[in-house]
């Protein structure tokens, strides 16, 4: 019975205080105390949002790191597929220019007729100087037909499949060319040689030859037709005791990056060997 | 009623409304969220009895409402009748039991919630009450009552620390 007294006294006290607080609180008479407490409350609360708010920006940087990294990687795969694009579109840009002067080259010569070809691989061989093409027998290729490009002489063709054809270079060791001295008009032969350049033989010792002399076929043979290029002087080799003068020429072709060549169709070789 | 429990009240009950103040409106799901005070209160008075939940629930109600815009001894107020209707009606049965706590901690919120808003009531401020009991009441008492759990385990543990022993006349 006390302690339910007790208790009823407690709780009505405590009622009391409280309504006495709120009364008091509510006409402003406790507000420079309520001030006072509430102060080093408030210092602690500054104190702990401003940890919580470094921790929310912390976690919002964390997050905005992945999304970050997720957009890098999107972005790189996107870089790749826009590199692999540029890259065939270079590669169309090249093949353009190479065509266009393929054209124009084909347009200077309309007596000729051509099919265009794309080199598709060379030989591994090291000392044999021969390339194959992408046309055959179908396109109307056959053995003898002249190689060329918009620079001048590649060679000829010396083997022909149903879709592919194979073409002894200039360069080759066993090729030989009838040429001419686009001024002198003076004749010879241009080989192959194993260091990648031509040797002009049997010039004419009383012709004159100089560095920058431009080297023509000359028909001769009936192997090539006249007046394709095949290449310049860059020295010449004459002694009094030779009976002919040598001339080493540099094809204007650059048979390590072919890739593009003209096949002239309409060129037959003359087989001579009915004469021998 | 022991001094220690008293006076342990100022120190924990400060803790409580820091949190409260700073970490626990980070867990608001609408616009309810745990009440760590009312809470820590509660589970205090009904482990220490009717007169130092009494003392809990003015100390903690009057550090609540230094940090909150209320009017000072609002929240006293409302705790000190919850507090004290709990501890009556539990004592009846078994105040030590965390089920019992919960559930007090469940119909414990919406009583003092109405105490607020009817004192605000009184004095001037005007809330959309039934709105307020929705939006507000509803998600802190199903809060509370999840909350409670751990807030009486830690709080038992505490008290189990803090409370007086009896010392035998022999040692």
């Amino acid at each position: 019975m006390r302690i339910r007294s007790n208790r009823l006294l407690f709780f009505v006290v405590s009622v009391f205080f409280c309504l006495s607080l709120i009364a008091l609180s509510v006409t402003g008479v406790l507000a420079p105390l309520q001030g006072l407490l509430a102060a080093p409350l408030q210092v602690v609360q500054s104190a702990i949002n401003s940890v919580l708010q470094r921790g929310s920006t912390l976690a919002e940087d964390l997050l905005e790191i992945q999304t970050l990294q997720q957009r890098n990687r999107d972005l790189e795969r996107q870089l790749a597929a826009f590199q692999a694009e540029l890259v065939d579109l270079r590669e169309i840009a090249q093949d353009y220019d190479r065509l266009a002067a393929l054209v124009n080259y084909t347009r200077s010569r309309t007596d000729e007729e051509y099919v265009v070809a794309d080199v598709i691989a060379r030989d591994i061989s090291g000392f044999r100087r021969v390339i194959y093409l992408n046309r055959g027998a179908r396109d109307g290729l056959t053995s003898g037909m002249p190689v060329i490009t918009e620079r001048g002489l590649v060679g000829r063709i010396i083997g022909v499949s149903a879709t592919a054809s194979q073409v002894l270079l200039v360069l080759d060791t066993t090729s030989a060319v009838s040429a001419r001295l686009q001024a002198s008009r003076a004749e010879g032969s241009v080989q192959g040689q194993l260091t990648d350049t031509l040797l002009m033989t049997f010039i004419d010792l009383n012709a004159t030859v100089q560095e920058g002399d431009t080297v023509i076929t000359s028909g001769m043979g009936g192997n090539f037709p006249a007046g394709i290029i095949i290449g310049q002087v860059t020295s010449v080799a004459r002694s009094e005791f030779e009976l002919f003068q040598e001339a080493e020429v540099r094809s204007l072709n650059n048979f390590e990056r072919l890739e593009q060549v003209l096949v002239i169709t309409n060129f037959q070789p003359v087989d001579l060997s009915a004469f021998e | 009623m022991d001094g220690l429990s008293g006076y342990l009240s100022i120190p924990v009950l400060t803790l409580a409304v820091i949190l409260q103040s700073t970490l626990v409106p980070e867990v608001r799901i609408s616009g309810g969220m745990p009440d760590l005070v009312f809470l820590a209160v509660l589970a205090w008075g009904l482990l220490a009895g009717f007169q130092v939940g009494m003392v809990w629930a003015i100390v903690g109600g009057v550090l609540q409402d230094l940090v909150s815009s209320v009017p000072l001894g609002t929240t006293s107020l409302a705790l000190v009748m919850v507090v004290a209707a709990a501890s009556l009606i539990l004592g009846q049965v078994n105040p030590r039991n965390l089920l019992y706590a919960s559930l007090a901690a469940l119909v414990g919120t919406p009583a003092l919630h109405l105490i607020v808003l009817l004192v605000l009531l009184a004095t001037g401020q005007n809330y959309p009450l039934i709105d307020t009991l929705l939006h507000v009441t509803l998600p802190s008492a199903i809060y509370n009552l999840i909350v409670m759990v751990p807030v009486y385990r830690i709080t038992g543990a505490f008290y189990a620390t803090a409370r007086p022993r009896r010392v035998s006349r022999f040692e």
